[in-house]
């Protein structure tokens, strides 16, 4: 049996359903992003399986156990990180620490020795007396995280904890973070709205859109194969396409396709480039410029603009604006995403 | 949830404590007999009519309105331009402005009028007995509210940016205090007047201390009022609470255009 | 570029402000007012406190510490605003942690009527109060007749003690209820849960949590709610106009009664007087820098 069974799970508030017979398993140890827009209902969803919100139908089981709205948490042992940390201000980082341990009756001098070896191992020792209010935004978020962390939790629930700090700090709080989840072999479920940070940390990513699952799987599923228009668009500058500008034999389908599976070739090198293994289409360059290690061009087709990806280093210089060009989508790199209306 | 109710029936409890006195008074102020039932007998306006046709009365609420008034703009004259040239040009300044609001506190109407009379009964300021002293101590005793609330408006349109961009764009001085600042603080000004109509009706010490039957304020009127005709006396107490009551309504409006202002720009 | 540019123009235009040439004259009008009906009134009554007939020196103190009189006026004021304080902050701390069940805008909406009340004090509260619960007051006769109780038998007198202390505590609980409701409210529903979520009760988190952060605050406004009562005088003296008993009344019978003038002594009382209100204003500002503005 999973570890996480969340089954028929809905939602609504003020008569607007917020969350849609959500049904989603999450095993013992694995990591699984809850990924989407604002307002689909990720928080909703993760207050749920923490017994904070009542849900309006459905159940949700913890390690076997249904988890209640209201009922007391001290059996459960679901370790949360807030999104604001929620640190109690009136006590020090150790202190913050230390306080799900003391309410478990754990005895002061082991309660010392397993906050100090959480703290060492966030790098936060030393930090001990500090009150919230005298760390920066990093540190506070590994209290929260430490605090979540200390009482070896069964289930971790992370609700966009890196969204306050800045990128740099965030970068190495998530190989943080998935080091210390691999290692304590927790059961994680994360919450964010950046499909970076979904496809760095995750076993598996389930995507969200108004309360409703839209796909879930391996990160690179996700991105190769989007299972829809929305998922397509939300996880990056996908092209899509009708299937009759590619001559395609259903003509009502429509494609997508990554800007870095298409390949741009002057309008001479036909020639050379046949190849069965790409559709080809012919359009105007309108546009070049340069997105750190790759630069992208802006092809127009038809009167539909495509973007193509190519790595820095890349001939641009052999091209010039409104030239006529060449491209060749890859046929295996091609989505099918269903009918247009 | 069983404590949301329990919250539910306190704070309805405290209302209640808040709430009674003042719906009695003005229950009792339209009643023409009450006394040994739960609700009035009978309902009547005469009280109101009596009060408002008494020339008294109107002097009374004259010499509060003159009094409030005229403290209020000299207030608004005095502080507004210094506070805002405290902020722009001498940050300094502002320091004096909170001694100056602080120290009201540590003297509250009673100790400010025995200094006031012993020190304008005598010498060259003969002014005690006079609505002068009474528009000078109501000067301090607003002085807390106007500074407070024009700090705040000066605060929340951030003068010092918007008058270096004004400056920039080569408006001159005055001009943008009168033409870009002062628009954009009216509102708060008009807050701070408000609070302050609301402390100055309802002053009785530096009244009652400083100029006395001089200059019978709304205050001492009720004052003698209620040991000669206690039901006037309680129809003028409806009246003062119905008074406030409008006036907070106009600044939670006032209030809330500002809001909806910020929202669109 | 840009940007850098305009930003540079506009600290140098800053520099510029800062020679502000004759802009100090609109100060001139403000001093003078301040000085003449603020600050010299003060210093005047210092003056006046140690300025007696026989020349300077502190027999006006003296004669407080020595006089019975004087010295009860003042611990009854200590005493009555002490326990006003406490019991006004209580019942304004349940009402602002109360208001937390509400919605926003119910929340807005009662305290705004919250605020309104605070307007109530005075001569027209004291005579609110006179009708409802003096000897013939509505509810003193409605008691009697329906409850059959009898108020005034049982030892109750708005115009004693006890009337003084129900008065005031009415006009200070709306203010606890102002001042507390911003400490309340940064109790904010995120760490509560997070407690719950470690296993906490609510018991043990108001214990461990709630109430520390709230205390400072509690401390601050019970500062001023009790300067508040302190300097209070219309409501007592509309409620009991011939008891002297309170020092504000005492202060001001001093200076103005016909029967004992004697402004040296009322001005060393309203020093005296002084001195416990700016001392707790000084805890409170000494609160609020503490506790980063939660004093208020
Ligand atoms: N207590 C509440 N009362 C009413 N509506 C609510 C409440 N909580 C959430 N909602 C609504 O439910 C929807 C989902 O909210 P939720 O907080 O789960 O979104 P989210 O996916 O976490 O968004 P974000 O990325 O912005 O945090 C939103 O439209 C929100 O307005
Ligand atoms: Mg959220």
């Amino acid at each position: 049996m999973s570890h996480v069974q969340i089954l028929d799970v809905e939602k609504s508030f003020q008569g607007r359903q917020v969350l849609k017979r959500i049904n989603l398993q999450v095993e013992k140890g694995e990591f699984v992003t809850l990924l989407g827009p604002s307002g689909c209902g990720k928080t909703t969803l993760l207050r749920i399986i923490a017994g904070l919100e009542r849900s309006d139908g459905g159940k949700v089981f913890v390690g076997g156990k249904e988890i209640i709205e209201g009922l007391k948490k001290k059996a459960q042992n679901i370790g949360m990180v807030f999104q604001s940390y929620a640190l109690f201000p009136n006590l020090t980082a150790y202190e913050n620490i230390a306080f799900g341990l003391k309410i478990n009756k754990i005895s002061p001098p082991q309660i010392r020795q397993q906050v100090e070896e959480i703290m060492a191992i966030l790098s936060i020792a030393g930090k001990e007396k500090n009150y919230p209010h005298q760390m920066s935004g990093g540190q506070q978020q590994r209290v929260a995280l430490a605090r979540a962390l200390v009482t070896k939790p069964d289930l971790l629930l992370l609700d966009e904890p890196l969204s306050a700090v800045d990128a740099k700090v965030r970068e190495s709080a998530r190989s943080l973070i998935r080091d210390i989840q691999q290692k304590m072999g927790i059961t994680t479920i994360f919450v964010t709205h950046d499909q970076l940070e979904a496809l760095v940390m995750s076993d598996r990513i389930v995507i969200l859109d108004s309360g409703e699952i839209m796909q879930q799987g391996k990160p690179e599923e996700i991105y190769n194969k989007p299972a829809n228009r929305f998922v397509a668009n939300f996880i990056g500058s996908y092209n899509f396409l009708p299937g009759s500008l590619l001559g395609l034999p259903n003509k009502n389908v429509e494609v997508c396709i990554r800007p870095e599976h298409i390949k741009l070739v002057k309008l001479d090198s036909l020639a050379q480039e046949e190849d069965a293994s790409a559709h080809q289409l012919q359009g105007t360059l309108t546009n070049l410029y340069i997105l750190g290690n790759t630069i992208r061009a802006e092809v127009s087709v038809q009167g539909k603009t495509l973007l193509v990806d190519r790595l820095n280093g890349f001939q641009a210089s052999n091209f010039v604006l409104q030239e006529e060009v060449r491209l060749l989508l890859k046929k295996d790199a091609l989505n099918t995403l269903g009918i247009t209306s | 949830m069983k404590k949301g109710i329990l919250a539910k029936v306190t704070l309805a409890l405290i209302f209640a404590y808040l709430f009674f006195p003042i719906v009695a008074t003005i229950l009792f102020s339209v009643a023409t007999r009450w006394s040994t039932t739960i609700l009035p007998e009978g309902y009547t306006l005469s009280y109101y009519q009596q009060l408002f046709a008494s020339s008294e009365f109107m002097h009374a609420l004259l010499r509060t309105v003159y009094a409030s008034f005229a403290t209020i703009i000299l207030s608004i004259l005095l502080i507004v331009p210094s506070l805002y040239l405290a902020i722009v040009y001498y940050p300094r300044l502002e320091k004096l402005f909170e001694i100056l609001s602080i120290l009201p506190f540590a003297m509250p109407g009673v100790i400010l009028a025995i200094g006031m009379i012993q020190m304008y009964s005598r010498g060259p300021l003969r002014i005690a007995n006079t609505p002068w002293i009474l528009i000078g101590s109501y000067f301090v005793l607003i002085l807390p509210f106007m500074y407070q609330a024009i700090k705040n408006s000066f605060r929340t349109i951030n003068v010092k940016t918007l008058t270096e961009a004004a400056l920039m764009l080569g408006c001159g001085k005055l001009e943008t205090f009168i033409k870009v600042i002062f628009p954009n603080v009216l509102r708060g000004v008009i807050s701070a007047a408000l609070i302050s109509v609301s402390v100055l009706f309802g002053e009785f010490v530096l009244a009652n201390l400083l100029v006395g039957d001089n200059y019978e304020t709304i205050q001492i009127y009720l004052y003698k009022l209620q040991k000669v005709d206690g039901h006037l006396a309680n129809a003028l107490v409806a009246a003062y609470f119905l008074v406030i009551l409008f006036m907070s309504l106009l600044l939670i409006w006032l209030a809330f255009r500002t809001r909806k202002h910020k929202t669109i720009v | 570029m840009q940007t850098n540019l305009s930003t540079n123009k506009v600290t140098h235009w800053g520099k510029e402000l800062r020679r502000g040439g004759v802009l100090w004259i609109p100060f001139i009008p403000l001093l003078v007012f301040a000085l003449a009906f603020e600050i010299l009134p003060m210093g005047y009554i210092i003056y006046s406190s140690v300025h007696t007939s026989k020349g300077f020196g502190l027999e006006a103190y003296a004669q407080i510490i020595n006089s019975k009189y004087y010295l009860i006026s003042l611990r009854n004021s200590l005493l009555v605003s002490i326990a006003v304080g406490i019991i006004g902050l209580l019942i304004g701390t349940i009402g602002a942690l109360a208001l937390r069940s509400l919605s926003d805008a119910w929340r807005e909406k009662l305290l705004t009527l919250v605020n309104m009340t605070s307007n109530f004090s005075g001569v027209p509260l004291a005579f609110a109060y006179i009708v409802l619960l003096g000897v013939n007051g509505l509810v003193t006769v409605l008691a009697k007749e329906k409850l059959g109780l009898d108020l005034y038998g049982a030892g109750f007198n708005l115009f004693s003690w006890t009337g003084i202390v129900l008065v005031y505590i009415y006009f200070t609980v709306p203010l606890a209820f102002m001042l507390m409701y911003p400490a309340v409210y940064a109790i904010k529903q995120d760490i509560i849960e997070a407690a719950q979520i470690m296993g906490a009760s609510r018991a043990y988190f108001w214990r461990r949590v709630g109430l520390p952060i709230l205390l400072p605050a509690m401390l601050g406004s019970f500062t001023l709610l009790f300067a508040n009562a302190l300097g209070a005088y219309a409501t007592a003296y509309a409620l009991t106009s011939s008891n002297n008993s309170l020092v504000s009344i005492t202060i001001a019978n001093l200076v103005t009664g016909d029967i004992f003038p004697d402004p040296t002594l009322a001005s060393a009382l309203a020093v005296v007087m002084a001195c416990f209100l700016s001392l707790s204003i000084a805890i409170n500002a000494r609160l609020k820098k503490s506790s980063g503005g939660m004093g208020l």
